[in-house]
C-alpha cells in the first residue's frame, strides 16, 4: 500500500459512491479503453535500463511494434520491486508490490492485448477488524472499515502477471547481471557501459532504475545530468522499506494493526501489520509487516535477520500478551533497503514540480520511466507501467 | 453471544407485535421515503412507516407542543459500490416533540435492526476488455441496535421533510462489533390527514 493511495481511496470513495447509477449493481461492469495505437516514425534501436515493471512494460510495447531493443538488468532476476515467494505458504506471497491500487482491469490495459486469455481473480480488500496500538493500549477502530477498500490478487501475484504475460514475449531481450555504470550521450548515438566494461550503442535509452541509483551516482553521465535534474533529485526521497511475513500456529491478530494516531496512521500508512491471508482461502495464519518510510529504519538498519525477527516478535508480544512468541513458526524477510540495486522503498515527493523536472527527457535521447515519474499513480506498479507507455509513445511517434 | 442473540430476537418480535397493534389503532399513520447513507456516502434508500402509539396534546395556548410516542417499522437498502450491498429491516420506538406553531418536530428513538450484508469477496476480470466475468459474494447477517435523532418540518398538512442521524452497532457472533453511522434525508406523507 502507499500512503497517497490510502488517502486517495478515501477521497474517491467520498466523491464516487453517491453515484446512483451504481446503486443497484454494486459493481462497475464497464471495461477500459486500450492505449491507443499511433503512427510509428522511429526505426532506430532502444536500450532499456532496468527490468522492473516499467522496463518490462516498455519492452512489451517495443516488441509489439517490432522495434530493435534490449533490456539491461543489474541483478540476476526480472521484476525489481515486484517479487514473490511461492513456497512459504499455501498461497503465493508478494514480497514487494502486493495491492492493486486501482481498478484490477489495469492489468489488461497494461497488457493492451484484446486476444489475451488473462483472467484476474481480485480480492476486494476491505479489512473488517482495524486495531490501533496507541499509548500501550490496543484499541478497536473498526468503523474505518466503512472507508477503506482496494484490491489484491487472490491466487496470483504482481510477479505472476509479468512472469506469465509480459516476460515470455521478451525474455530473449533481457540481459541479466549487467549493471549500467556509464551513459555517454555526447554523440548522436548514446553509449551505455555496463560494469563488465561492455559498451552498447542505442538511438534512445529508457532509464527505469530506482531514484536511489541516480541519487547515489551509481551511473556516471557524460555530460553530467543537467543541474535542474540534480537539484530535483535532491528534493525527492526514497526512504527505507521492508516486508516481513510470519507464520503463526494461531491467529491472534486483527485484519490490520495500525500505530499511533489513527488519522496519521491512515494518512502516512508507513507501518502496518496485516493478515496476509485475508480472503485467500488459506488455512494458514500469515501475518505481514509492511513498513515504508523513516520508521522502517528501525528494522532495515539491523545487521542480521535474526535481530529483525526478534525485534518484531518482541513488539507483537507486547501488544498481544506474549502470543507471538508462543505461536511463532517461521518467517521470511524482504529488506528492500539492502537490495543492492533498489536501496529503498519508493519515491516520496514534497514538491511535485521536482517530479515534472525529473520526468523530462534529456536531448530527446534519454527518457525516464518508472514509479517515480508517474504524476498520478506514483509509487505503484501500474504507475510505473503507465510511464513506460508514455515514453515509448514519445519515442515511437518521433 | 447466544444469549444476546435470543434477547435481540425477543425484542424484535416484541417490536413487530407493537407495530402491528399500532398499525391497527393509529390515527395518524405516515409513510416516508428517504435517501439513506451509511457514513453519508454509501448511498441507499429507506422506506418507513410511522405510527403514533400515544399522543399528549398541547398543554396551553402559549406552549404549543404536542408529544408523541411512536413506532416506526422500516426497510432499507444501501450499497458501497464495488464492495457490498445491504438490506436492513428495522423497527424504531421513539419520542417525538412537535412544535405546532412552527410546524417543526424532532425526535429521539431507539431501533433494532436486522442487517444482511452481501459482501463481494472477489471479482474475476476478463483482461481482454476489462469486463467483469464473475462476482463472488458472501452473505453475512447482523443485529443492528441504533440510537437515532431526527428533526424536520411540515411543508403542509400532508407532507413534511426530515433529516435523521443514527449511530448503530453491527453485532454478530462471528465478527467483532463495528460502529455504523447513518444519515437520512426524506419526505414523510401523512396518510389520514385531511
Ligand atoms: C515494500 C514495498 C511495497 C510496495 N507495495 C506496493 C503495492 O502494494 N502496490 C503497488 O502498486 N506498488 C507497490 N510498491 C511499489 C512498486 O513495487 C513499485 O512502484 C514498482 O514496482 C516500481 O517499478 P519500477 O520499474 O519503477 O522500478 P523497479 O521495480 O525498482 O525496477 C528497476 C530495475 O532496475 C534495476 N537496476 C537498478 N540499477 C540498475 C543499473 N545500474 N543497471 C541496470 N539495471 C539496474 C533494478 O535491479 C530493478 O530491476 C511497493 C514497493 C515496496 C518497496
Amino acid at each position: 500500500m502507499t500512503r497517497k493511495n490510502f488517502i486517495k481511496n478515501l477521497i474517491t470513495l467520498g466523491a464516487a459512491t453517491p453515484l446512483m447509477t451504481s446503486l443497484f449493481t454494486s459493481c462497475n461492469r464497464s471495461g477500459f479503453d486500450f492505449f491507443e495505437d499511433f503512427e510509428v516514425n522511429f526505426n532506430g534501436n532502444v536500450l532499456i535500463i532496468g527490468a522492473g515493471a516499467a522496463g518490462l512494460i516498455a519492452g512489451h510495447i517495443l516488441n509489439r511494434y517490432n522495434i530493435d531493443f534490449q533490456i539491461l538488468e543489474a541483478s540476476s532476476v526480472f521484476g525489481g520491486r515486484v517479487k514473490k515467494i511461492e513456497d512459504f505458504s499455501d498461497f503465493p506471497i508478494d514480497l514487494g508490490a502486493e495491492w492493486i491500487h486501482t481498478e484490477p482491469s489495469i492489468l489488461g490495459k497494461l497488457l493492451n492485448d484484446p486476444q489475451t486469455d488473462l483472467k484476474t481473480d481480485a480480492i476486494v480488500y476491505n479489512p473488517q477488524t482495524i486495531h490501533l496500538w496507541k499509548n500501550n493500549k490496543l484499541k478497536k477502530r473498526n468503523i474505518f472499515s466503512s472507508f477503506y477498500s482496494e484490491h489484491k490478487f487472490k491466487n496470483s501475484t504482481w510477479y505472476d502477471f509479468f512472469d506469465q504475460y509480459i516476460v515470455p514475449g521478451i525474455s530473449d531481450k533481457i540481459v541479466y547481471n549487467s549493471p549500467v555504470t556509464e551513459i555517454d550521450y555526447n554523440s548522436n548515438k548514446v553509449k551505455v557501459q555496463s560494469q563488465d566494461g561492455e559498451i552498447r550503442e542505442a538511438d534512445k535509452v529508457i532509464l527505469t532504475v530506482p531514484l536511489t541509483i541516480l541519487q547515489n551516482n551509481f551511473i556516471n553521465f557524460l555530460p553530467a545530468l543537467p543541474s535542474e535534474k540534480t537539484e530535483a533529485l535532491n528534493q525527492v526521497s526514497m526512504p527505507d522499506g521492508i516486508k516481513v511475513f510470519i507464520e503463526f500456529s494461531e491467529r491472534f491478530y486483527p485484519d490490520i494493526l495500525l500505530f499511533g494516531n489513527i488519522i496519521e496512521a491512515l494518512r502516512d500508512e508507513s507501518k502496518i501489520f496485516y493478515d496476509a491471508a485475508f480472503q485467500k482461502d488459506s488455512d494458514r495464519n500469515i501475518l505481514g509487516l509492511f513498513n515504508v518510510g523513516d520508521s522502517a529504519a528501525a528494522y532495515t538498519s539491523l545487521n542480521t535477520e535474526q535481530e529483525i525477527i526478534d525485534k518484531i516478535i518482541g513488539e507483537l508480544d507486547e501488544i498481544f500478551d506474549g502470543k507471538a512468541s508462543q505461536t511463532y513458526q517461521k518467517h521470511i524477510i524482504q529488506n528492500w533497503s539492502k537490495e543492492p540495486f533498489i536501496s529503498g522503498s519508493y519515491s516520496h515527493y514534497d514538491d511535485y514540480d521536482a517530479l515534472e523536472t525529473l520526468a523530462q527527457s534529456i536531448n530527446d535521447k534519454i527518457y525516464f520511466a518508472g514509479e517515480a515519474y508517474s504524476s498520478d499513480s506514483q509509487a505503484t506498479v501500474h504507475g510505473a507501467g503507465e510511464t513506460a507507455y508514455k515514453v515509448t509513445e514519445q519515442i515511437l511517434k518521433g | 453471544m447466544i444469549q444476546l442473540k435470543n434477547l435481540f430476537l425477543c425484542l424484535g418480535l416484541l417490536f413487530c407485535q407493537i407495530s402491528l397493534n399500532a398499525q391497527a389503532k393509529s390515527t395518524q399513520p405516515s409513510i416516508s421515503v428517504a435517501y439513506l447513507g451509511q457514513v453519508f456516502i454509501q448511498p441507499g434508500v429507506k422506506v418507513s412507516s410511522h405510527f403514533n402509539l400515544k399522543t399528549w396534546p398541547a398543554e396551553s395556548e402559549q406552549v404549543k407542543k404536542v408529544k408523541h410516542l411512536f413506532i416506526s417499522p422500516q426497510l432499507g437498502y444501501y450499497a458501497w459500490p464495488g464492495n457490498n450491498f445491504n438490506l436492513l429491516a428495522n423497527v424504531e420506538i421513539g419520542y417525538q416533540r412537535q412544535k405546532t406553531g412552527r410546524n417543526s418536530f424532532s425526535s429521539l428513538s431507539l431501533g433494532l435492526g436486522y442487517l444482511n450484508t452481501f459482501q463481494i469477496t472477489s471479482i474475476v476480470y476478463d483482461q481482454s476488455d476489462g469486463s467483469i466475468d464473475r462476482i463472488n459474494r458472501k452473505r453475512k447477517a447482523f443485529f443492528l441496535p441504533t440510537i437515532n435523532y431526527e428533526f424536520g418540518k411540515s411543508i403542509n398538512n400532508r407532507l413534511s421533510w426530515y433529516n435523521k442521524y443514527a449511530l448503530g452497532l453491527k453485532l454478530s457472533a462471528a465478527e467483532e462489533r463495528t460502529m455504523l453511522i447513518f444519515f437520512e434525508l426524506g419526505l414523510r406523507f401523512n396518510i389520514n390527514q385531511e
